[in-house]
């Protein structure tokens, strides 16, 4: 149930209303899964605050997790420089 | 009647660690048997065992760009996973590994495992065409503060290895147990 945000002149690229984790419990948050978890860190590695990336605070408190998580691991950079 | 009995309550964990890029498989197999003996002389049980193959890191480790990863994931006691990281530091190969708890209270009679889930043979290999260049000697930068995107709190726990040079991974969570297959 993704409605459409208006283009109201401050559209910045990806913005969604609803969780996609609350709207597709199948969906796993598994910091293992880098190609899933990718979609949450910018250009630069860091990850993508919520307000742009639409996940509820309890979605977006696990990805954080799995974001450390795969970094720590070396599954994901902690910045964009080295690669 | 003298079984060693099951206590009742053990944990799950999962381990990753990754061996420096060279490493010939019949050490990896070693290395393997090695931990084996370990989960099994602590009474504890391997539930499943992947060979991901050699892969790309994601920054340079050790001066390495790829390694072989590995994947166990076992029941274990308190002293369990101690002794399994103290088995890792020591081996040369290993160049970073990570262990997450994944439960808490777990009964091992409920945790069945089938001989095709212990496999240290690798699933797939990424073509490796020069044998991994000499990384350039400028360290990865320190991880800039993403502090703020999210609040972290909580209780899952991650014992991480020691030689993270950029280890700033704090441990947060979600509540114990959640997520992660139950079954
Ligand atoms: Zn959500």
């Amino acid at each position: 149930m993704s409605e459409r945000p208006k283009a109201d002149g401050r559209r910045r690229g990806r913005r969604r209303r609803v969780c996609r984790f609350c709207a597709d419990k199948n969906l796993k948050i598994d910091y293992k899964d880098a190609q899933g978890i990718r979609y949450f860190i910018s250009e630069r590695g860091k990850i993508v605050p919520r307000r742009i990336s639409g996940n509820c605070a309890k979605h977006q408190r696990q990805i954080c997790v799995a974001i450390k998580r795969a970094r720590n691991i070396a599954l994901m950079p902690f910045t964009a420089s080295n690669r | 009647m003298a079984n060693p009995l099951p206590k009742h309550r053990a944990r799950e964990y999962e381990t990753i660690f990754i061996l420096d890029p060279e490493c010939p498989s019949d050490v990896t197999d070693q290395i393997a048997a090695r931990l084996r003996d370990v989960i099994a002389r602590l009474e504890g049980k391997l539930l499943r065992a992947e060979n991901w193959g050699r892969r790309r890191l994601a920054y340079p480790v050790r001066k390495h760009n790829k390694g072989i990863y590995i994947y166990l994931k076992y029941l274990g006691y308190s002293d369990m996973v101690a002794e399994l990281e103290r088995n890792l530091r020591m081996i040369e190969r290993v160049i970073k590994h990570m262990t997450v708890k994944l439960e808490e209270d777990v009964n091992p009679e409920t945790k069945a495992v089938r001989d095709e889930d212990i496999s240290f043979v690798p699933q797939f290999e990424e073509e490796i065409d020069e044998p991994a260049p000499p990384a350039p000697v400028e360290a990865a930068e320190p991880a800039e503060s993403d502090a703020p995107a999210c609040a972290s709190s909580g209780s899952v726990e991650l014992a991480e290895g020691e030689e993270n040079e950029d280890a700033d991974t704090s441990d947060a969570g979600d509540e114990p147990g959640s997520d992660e297959e139950e079954k």
